[in-house]
């Protein structure tokens, strides 16, 4: 390691995600502990272990060790500082003093101290706040940082409550996350005025809002999830690639995103929901129970090749199904890859036995791959899948996840059934369950 | 169209024979395709048995060309993967000299990774004392100056 010229261990060195890393070699040897002011990053979180520490011993307080790094710090050019997520699982009953500012890291005063020093060359900020502080006052935090720090291209604030009065321009920043934020921002006015050039939003979890409108010239992706109110929203971003999109009943939702490549889209009630047609829309995942009504209602477009589809409500009246395969391969003809879950799968195969497989164009429909959760207790499944192999003749590549409480026996029936009936087929099993990971077995076992 | 192919001659003596399409992966070494086709190029401050890896990874960092889009993320988790295995296999004095080499040769993707490896190696260790076992470094600190830095970075002792 010695022979290693010192700007290159301050690389190694710049390559470390966490100061406390820095730290402890700092310790390992002089040589570290010379170079380590040269390190462009600081990145300060301040974990359960620790903060319990800091209840019962007299450490370093948090916030004291991260004006140090800062202070001394040469060329930092990326922040992150926070509180670990497992601290915000606890309640105010945990807190010994709960109008303590020891952990309230977007307190204006706290970030004035530090700020200055670094705001000139700063080009990523996260802050992720410590809900239980943070939550019950405003922060101008948003303003300070727009005043100050002009080469800002990443900004991230998670677990706050912010105001965005005396925010202004930034032209240089590009990427935006706002995680479990109270913003005072109803209708996104500022931040839609204040964000030019931005690329990349994230509005997780974004209390506040009445009447949104996300409306960006050079957005390329998007990731939305709205909390409860049925708010109206909207998205107009003409260069949008990416969307993800999480909301429960808008009573109404427009977007106009004409060169949207791939969308992901959960939605409880789509009864609000239009857009301008996607004409360049390549991949979709709908998670809805309100599936029938979107893929009646909106132009999707015709070039999607791969859609997944999560019914979510079982329906096991068969009275009550509107869709089946045929309505999903008639609406995206040229699909050539389908996902299903274990919902939309039943519902289909409950429809197909009610009706058999209807609106069918027959050999022509590209479909080649078809991948799909079964809970599966009997022998219905076989002659839906050989039915739809039948139908669907392009189709050559079977990726079934049975579930994992499945009996075996029932399980080794239905893969013998499938795979001896069905030889132009490849197929690929594998076990699924709640809240678990996949299991893709080797094909055939 | 026939490949070129190049002669790279190592510190020691050790020639290797590659195409193009690996020379190009180094900007150091990229003008040399004007003229140095059939000549042997002298790389003289990196052993053989070090030019030897690096240039098994820019074999298997060519880009394919006209590979098909849908199968790109697939490759680029295999090609992650041999990375992987690639920089965890060696012990650190060869990372080392990896590290040197690629930034000689300024091949990005290699001096990333091998300067990622070190970083890893000592995030991993809990103390300074494990840190200097790892990396193999002597402590130069006498006891007062050790225990003056360490008391100054407690807050990082878990």
């Amino acid at each position: 390691m010695d022979e290693l010229p010192s700007e290159l261990v301050v690389k190694i060195l710049n390559r470390l995600n966490d100061s406390a890393d820095l730290a402890r070699s700092r310790v390992a040897s002089k040589r570290f502990n010379s170079l380590w002011r040269e390190v462009q990053t600081v990145n300060l979180l301040c974990t359960l272990s620790r903060y319990s520490k800091s209840r019962s011993t007299s450490v370093t307080p948090f916030k004291t060790v991260f004006r140090n790094l800062i202070e001394d710090s040469r060329a930092v050019t990326s922040v992150s500082v926070g509180v670990d997520k497992a601290l915000s699982g606890m309640s105010f009953d945990d807190l010994i003093e709960d109008d303590s500012d020891e952990l309230y890291l977007t307190d204006i005063e706290f970030v004035r101290l530090w700020l200055p020093r670094v705001c000139g060359g700063l080009e990523m900020l996260s802050i992720s706040d410590f809900w239980i502080q943070s939550c019950w006052r405003r922060s101008d935090v948003l303003a300070l940082v727009s005043s100050n720090c002009s080469k800002l291209v990443k900004l991230e604030v998670k677990n706050a409550w912010l105001s965005v009065v005396g925010l202004t321009q930034m032209p240089n920043l590009r990427h935006l996350t706002l995680e479990f934020i109270r913003l005072d921002d109803e209708n996104l006015e500022k931040v839609n005025d204040c964000f030019p050039f931005l690329q990349v939003l994230n509005l997780i979890g974004v209390g506040g809002l009445k009447e949104p409108k996300i409306h960006f010239l050079h957005l390329k992706s998007c990731h939305w999830t709205v909390s409860n109110a049925p708010l109206s929203l909207a998205i107009v971003a003409p260069n949008l690639l990416e969307l993800r999109l999480k909301c429960n009943k808008p009573k109404s939702l427009v977007l106009e995103t004409p060169k949207l490549v791939k969308f992901y889209l959960s939605v409880e009630n789509a009864e609000g929901v239009s857009f301008s047609e996607l004409g360049e829309l390549d991949t979709l995942e709908v998670i809805s129970p309100d599936v029938y009504r979107l893929i009646r209602n909106t132009g999707f477009g015709n070039k999607v090749r791969k859609l997944a589809v999560d019914s979510v409500k079982l329906i096991e009246d068969s009275d009550r199904l509107k869709f089946g395969l045929g309505t999903l391969l008639e609406a995206f003809p040229g699909i050539g890859s389908l996902t299903l879950s274990h919902v939309t799968w039943s519902n289909i195969k409950t429809h197909f036995q009610s009706e058999g497989l209807v609106h069918m164009k027959g050999t022509d429909t590209a479909l080649k791959r078809i991948t799909a959760r079964v809970q599966t207790s009997d022998y219905t499944d076989v002659s839906f899948i050989r039915s739809i192999l039948n139908s669907c003749r392009g189709l050559t590549d079977m990726r079934l996840m049975i579930h994992q409480d499945t009996e075996t026996r029932v399980r080794d029936l239905l893969i013998s059934a499938c795979t001896m009936s069905n030889p132009r087929v490849r197929w690929s099993w594998g076990t699924w369950v709640e809240g678990g990971e996949d299991i893709w077995v080797s094909n055939g076992t | 169209m026939t490949k070129e192919m190049f002669t790279l001659k190592s510190s020691d003596g050790f020639l290797f024979v590659v195409d193009e399409a690996v020379v190009h992966q180094s900007v150091t070494l990229s003008p040399m395709v004007q003229d140095c086709a059939g000549r042997e190029y002298p790389i003289n401050n990196v052993t053989g048995k070090i030019l030897n890896l690096v240039v098994e990874y820019c074999k298997n960092h060519v880009v394919v060309d006209g590979g098909d889009s849908s199968s790109s993320s697939s490759s680029g988790d295999a090609l992650k993967k041999w990375d992987d295995e690639f920089i965890t296999q060696m012990d650190l004095s060869t990372v080392y000299d990896l590290i040197m080499a690629a930034n000689y040769l300024i091949i990005k993707g290699l001096f990333d990774l091998a300067c990622q490896r070190v970083a890893d190696e000592i995030a991993a260790c809990k103390d300074h004392e494990e840190i200097r076992a790892t990396l193999g470094i002597v402590s130069d600190y006498t006891a007062e100056e050790e225990a003056e830095v360490l008391k100054e970075n407690e807050w990082a002792f878990d």
